[in-house]
């Protein structure tokens, strides 16, 4: 075939036909786009006309320096309406249908300014959530339902788990998760609204924020053993580049001092071990010796020219080895005195009285939906069993009280047969079908019961060291 | 005249996009739940049957047969695109209603199968009649749809709350199912009673006729 | 005129039993369970009863009289037609009605059961031919249909879900050992305990359920009474229980971390929700039931599986969905498993015959 031929051929026609088609098409679309684009601008207005009748004039807020990545939810952007004083948050909800579902949400503030006061309208716009292929099931009366439960200052019950009881509104709203989705930016835009507001920063995020020093320590890492006044601590520290995360058993006396300390993995840099203090040499030494060197927050200060103990040329190694310790004597107190079992108990309402080596308590413990609280008088003796239980307030479902075990069956017994029914962390596994003593047909009557006797035998010591530390 | 009423009765009734030939169900299944997104998209797709069917029947001489699908999805795609432009712009509530159902205007059959099935073989002016009467004929039956479901399955009308009463497996995509069959039932007994009654009212003249002659 | 030979077409019916007879039988075999539903659940099971049977009757004539042209002419016709109707009136909407009525729990609302009724009557029976025709079991689409419009607002308004069946409550699907899928339809708690009393399930007493299908009794009593009539054939609803109460108790054993093939959950999960009722009323039904024997087998036997499965799993009684899920499957049993003709011998056989 000649070229010439080509250019007369159906094939010829039909590649220019297609062409042309495609390339007419293109400009027209793209003049198009030029004249119709909707900005990210126009959206929010149009988010705005659909709560105001009137024009408004809005300022986005700097949150640049807030935690705007919550565990529900992530901030986008927050406007403040100077008409009104209420805020708007651009919120992504967490664990939607499709991943994370985009919401406008309204925030009023309380009058003095410092703290949410209710929540206002919520928009979620199909056209930027296409993962959510059944939002427009979700009627407009469910969004309006977002204020009014709105209660406790954050607290909104989103109530869809697992079982899908409770709340029922959600769930039956045609699209729970997309709901979940909602519920969770409506969620994550009050709490950090509460945070903004009053200024300061997001704490729920740290689970570890009753530790002193502990921004160098690795806590899911950590542990430590409570015995006879003295806590072994295993901790782990996080690096402090270039030295890498170090490893130590540390041990802190009844008079707060380091009684042992031991590098159980060291993380300096190659060539730099030798350089290190011997860590022994912080025997003895109490937290106002480090805090002496490295200041009352025991910030690292990279100079310590003026402390030959540290500056011995492996400076952070022997930075992360000082923290640790002062780790260990500054959380002696908390840690003597936490408690274990605490989930399912009302610590504010629980009191307990130590004398001749009996603790007696008074237990609260929390609802356990739909069972409410159980209050409890426990006596946990010396060889720490219980010694005495009775219930001063039954919190079983009407009609199940009369399902229970006899909680008088559980005196004598002692922390090992708790842990062996509920497992180590006594958390409720649901099916005890293979122990006949809890599994009476009122189950989780029963499990507050035992939760809240494992917490009573649990504590014992550290109740009766507080008792004691108060009559000294 | 003649022909443009028979195109129109076509494209509206005996010919009906949704009930006789059934096409375009995917929209038709995913947004009867809703009069009023029923009733946008019924006019999305009239404007963009009208247009294509009139783009398309321009080119008829142009575009070479073989490739004539390709350049037609092209022309379709383009129509679609800029109606979905055009409705965030301007319409921003029926373009949230509509969702993702607007770009699959693209594959929508009723479109393309006028356009394979009409506007390539006929004049400009036949073919904008024949998308406006198909256009209207889907806009019709989607609305009636659309009305019934969201009637029964949510107890409202065009977003109005009129009752409490719902029985909600009509407002879902299964209940549309149920829906759109006893509608095509129903349309198709309509329609055949009336034919019938036609005809014999025609056998009955023809043969008066003939009794007549006769005499 | 000499009447010794007779011509006709086939078939040539030899039986007395006609589609009426057959339809009266079926009536008076569900009348036991209609009476417990009365003794067990009070004047409101009557109530839902008697609307449902005549909402099918009624929706059944209302078709039939649209159909028939009744509104067309002049009153004289519709004379006629309503006579035409009563003429061809076989009892199969009467049975639609009552079973309906007997799967649905008896809390349910007045027009939870008309609409169903119609939905079984008009859009399942009638729109595919009428009595024969229908692609799917009336009643059970009927209930699936209602389950589906108003389970979402049961909450709120018309009724509980957990009578719906046996829908189990929150709290015991925690407790529930390995009996899971009987949870919810033991007496009020929802805790099914050791002391899982058979008897009780057998005879309905203090049991959640649906109106016919709590008294086990009268089920089995009806079930004797089709046999006896020849309605049903003997061995369907044995061989579905028993499969079914197998593969039940193989799951309760292989499925659940114990791993105890426990024989003790046999019983009780044939006699809980609406199994036995399903059985013999159901799956018996001649028009949703393949032709031939085998056929009939493997569909009762799939259907039992695919039952203790989804029971399983979903903890819901989904007797009805299964019923209608298999429905749908029937053609395909008819097309692959072919019947042996009337009359066939093998080749074999005859060869040796000679």
């Amino acid at each position: 075939m000649t070229a010439k031929d080509f250019f007369k051929s159906t094939a010829f026609k039909c590649l220019v036909t297609l062409l042309c088609v495609l390339l007419v098409s293109g400009i027209f679309l793209t003049i198009m786009h030029g004249l119709l684009e909707v900005t990210d601008e126009e959206k929010f207005q149009r988010f705005l006309s659909g709560i105001y009748d009137k024009q408004v004039t809005t300022t986005e807020q700097d949150i640049s320096k807030k935690n705007t990545n919550l565990s529900n939810a992530v901030i986008n952007n927050v406007y403040k309406v100077e008409d009104d004083g209420n805020y708007i948050l651009n919120v992504s909800g967490k664990n939607g249908y499709g991943g994370n579902v985009l919401c406008w949400v309204v925030i009023m503030p309380n009058s003095d300014g410092k703290s949410v006061g209710g929540v206002g309208n919520v928009k979620v716009p199909i056209a930027d959530n296409p993962g959510e292929s059944f939002l427009n099931q979700i009627s407009s009366s469910v969004f309006d339902k977002f204020g009014q439960d709105f209660k406790n200052d954050i607290v909104y019950e989103y109530g869809y788990d697992e079982n899908g009881s409770n709340g029922s509104m959600y769930v039956n709203t045609g699209a729970s998760y997309t709901m979940r989705g909602i519920s969770n930016a409506v969620n994550g835009a009050i709490t950090f609204m509460n945070a903004f507001l009053s200024g300061e920063d997001i704490k729920e995020d740290d689970p570890w924020e009753n530790f002193a020093f502990h921004e160098f320590i690795n806590m899911e890492q950590t542990s430590w053993t409570k015995a006879d006044g003295v806590i072994t601590y295993t901790v782990t520290t996080k690096p402090c580049a270039p030295a890498d995360p170090f490893k130590l058993e540390i041990k802190v006396g009844a008079d707060k001092t380091i009684t042992d300390i031991a590098i159980t993995k060291n993380g300096s840099t190659e060539g730099y071990e030798t350089d290190m203090f011997n860590v022994k040499s912080l025997v003895g030494k109490d937290l106002a010796y480090f805090t002496g060197i490295c200041g009352d927050d025991m910030a690292y200060i990279g100079d310590y020219s003026g402390n030959a103990d540290i500056s011995t040329g492996a400076t952070r190694s022997n930075y992360l080895c000082m923290y640790a310790a002062a780790f260990a004597i500054a959380n002696y107190d908390y840690i003597s005195n936490l408690k274990v079992y605490t989930e399912y108990i009302n610590l504010d309402d629980t009191t307990a009285q130590a004398a001749d080596g009996v603790v007696t308590y008074s237990v609260t413990t929390k609802a356990f939906s739909p069972t409410v609280s159980f209050k409890l008088e426990i006596k946990v003796g010396a060889d720490k069993t219980i010694t005495d239980i009775s219930i001063t307030k039954n919190g079983s479902t009407e009609g199940y009280d009369s399902d229970m075990f006899n909680v008088k069956s559980l005196v004598g017994k002692d922390l090992a047969y708790f842990t062996g029914i509920c497992g180590d962390d006594m958390a409720y596994i649901g099916d005890y079908s293979g122990n006949a003593d809890i599994s009476t047909g009122a189950t989780r009557s029963n499990y507050l019961c035992m939760y809240a006797a494992a917490f009573a035998i649990a504590n014992y010591d550290s109740y009766l060291a507080q008792a004691n530390g108060g009559n000294e | 005249m003649n022909k443009y009423k028979k195109i129109t009765l076509d494209g509206l009734i005996y010919q009906n996009p949704t009930f006789m030939l059934v096409l375009g169900t995917c929209p038709t299944l995913g947004l009867i739940s809703s009069a009023f997104s029923s009733l946008g998209m019924g006019l999305t797709v009239l404007v963009i049957l009208t247009l294509s069917n009139i783009l398309i029947s321009l080119l008829r001489k142009i575009i070479p047969n073989e490739v004539r699908i390709p350049c037609y999805i092209v022309i379709i795609a383009t129509l679609v695109t800029f109606a979905r432009m055009f409705l965030e712009k301007f319409v921003p509530d029926l373009y949230e209603s509509l969702g993702g159902f607007l770009a699959l205007i693209v594959v929508n059959c009723i479109i393309l199968g006028r356009a394979e099935a009409f506007a390539n073989k006929h004049t400009v002016l036949e073919s904008t009649v024949d998308g406006l009467a198909n256009g209207l004929g889907f806009t019709a039956a989607i609305t009636v749809m659309g009305i019934i479901c969201e009637f029964f399955g949510n107890g409202s009308l065009f977003g109005f709350k009129i009752m409490e009463f719902k029985m909600s497996m009509l407002a879902t995509p299964a209940g549309a199912f149920l829906v759109y069959g006893i509608c095509i039932a129903v349309f198709v007994y309509i329609i055949d009673a009336i034919e019938r009654a036609k005809r014999v009212k025609v056998n009955k003249l023809s043969r008066e006729n003939l009794l007549k002659e006769a005499a | 005129m000499d009447n010794s030979i007779v011509i006709s077409t086939p078939p040539h019916v030899k039986t007395k039993q006609t589609t009426k007879s057959i339809m009266l039988d079926v009536v008076i075999a569900l009348f036991p369970c209609a009476i417990c539903g009365l003794v067990y659940f009070g004047w409101q099971a009557l109530m839902l009863e008697l609307v449902a049977v005549a909402s099918c009757v009624a929706s059944e004539f209302v078709y039939f009289f649209i159909a028939n042209k009744g509104f067309s002419n002049k009153c004289r016709d519709a004379k006629a037609v309503c006579l035409r109707w009563w003429k061809q009136f076989d009892l199969t909407s009467i049975v639609t009605g009552l079973i309906l009525a007997l799967i649905l729990p008896p809390a349910t609302a007045w027009y939870v059961v008309i609409i169903g009724s119609i939905f079984a009557i008009a859009v399942v029976k009638m729109f595919f031919g009428g009595t024969g025709k229908n692609l799917v079991n009336p009643a059970a689409t009927g209930r699936v249909f209602a389950f589906l419009c108003f389970a979402a607002i049961a909450a709120s308004t018309a009724y509980t879900a957990p009578n719906f069946g046996t829908l189990m409550d929150v709290e015991s699907s925690f407790v529930s050992s390995s009996a899971t899928n009987l949870a919810g339809l033991l007496p009020s708690k929802g805790e099914p305990t050791s002391n899982l009393h058979i008897l009780d399930l057998f005879l309905g007493t203090g049991v959640k359920g649906c109106i016919g299908e709590t008294c086990k009794l009268a089920i089995i009593v009806g079930y004797i009474y089709l046999c006896v009539r020849n309605v049903i054939k003997w061995w369907q609803p044995l061989l579905f229980t028993a499969v079914f109460g197998l593969t039940a108790w193989l799951m309760g054993g292989f499925f659940y971390e114990t791993y105890t093939l426990d024989i003790a959950l046999f019983l009780p999960n044939i006699l809980s929700g609406g199994v036995l009722f399903a059985a013999v009323f159901m799956f018996t039904d001649y028009v949703t039931s393949p032709k031939g024997v085998i056929g009939q087998i493997v569909y009762l036997i799939v259907s039992a599986i695919v039952l203790a499965l989804l029971r399983y799993y979903t903890h819901i009684e989904v007797a009805s969905f299964v019923i209608l899920l298999m429905n749908l499957f029937i053609p395909y049993f008819d097309k692959f498993l072919i019947r042996k003709p009337f009359g066939f011998k093998r080749e074999k056989v005859q060869k040796e015959g000679k």
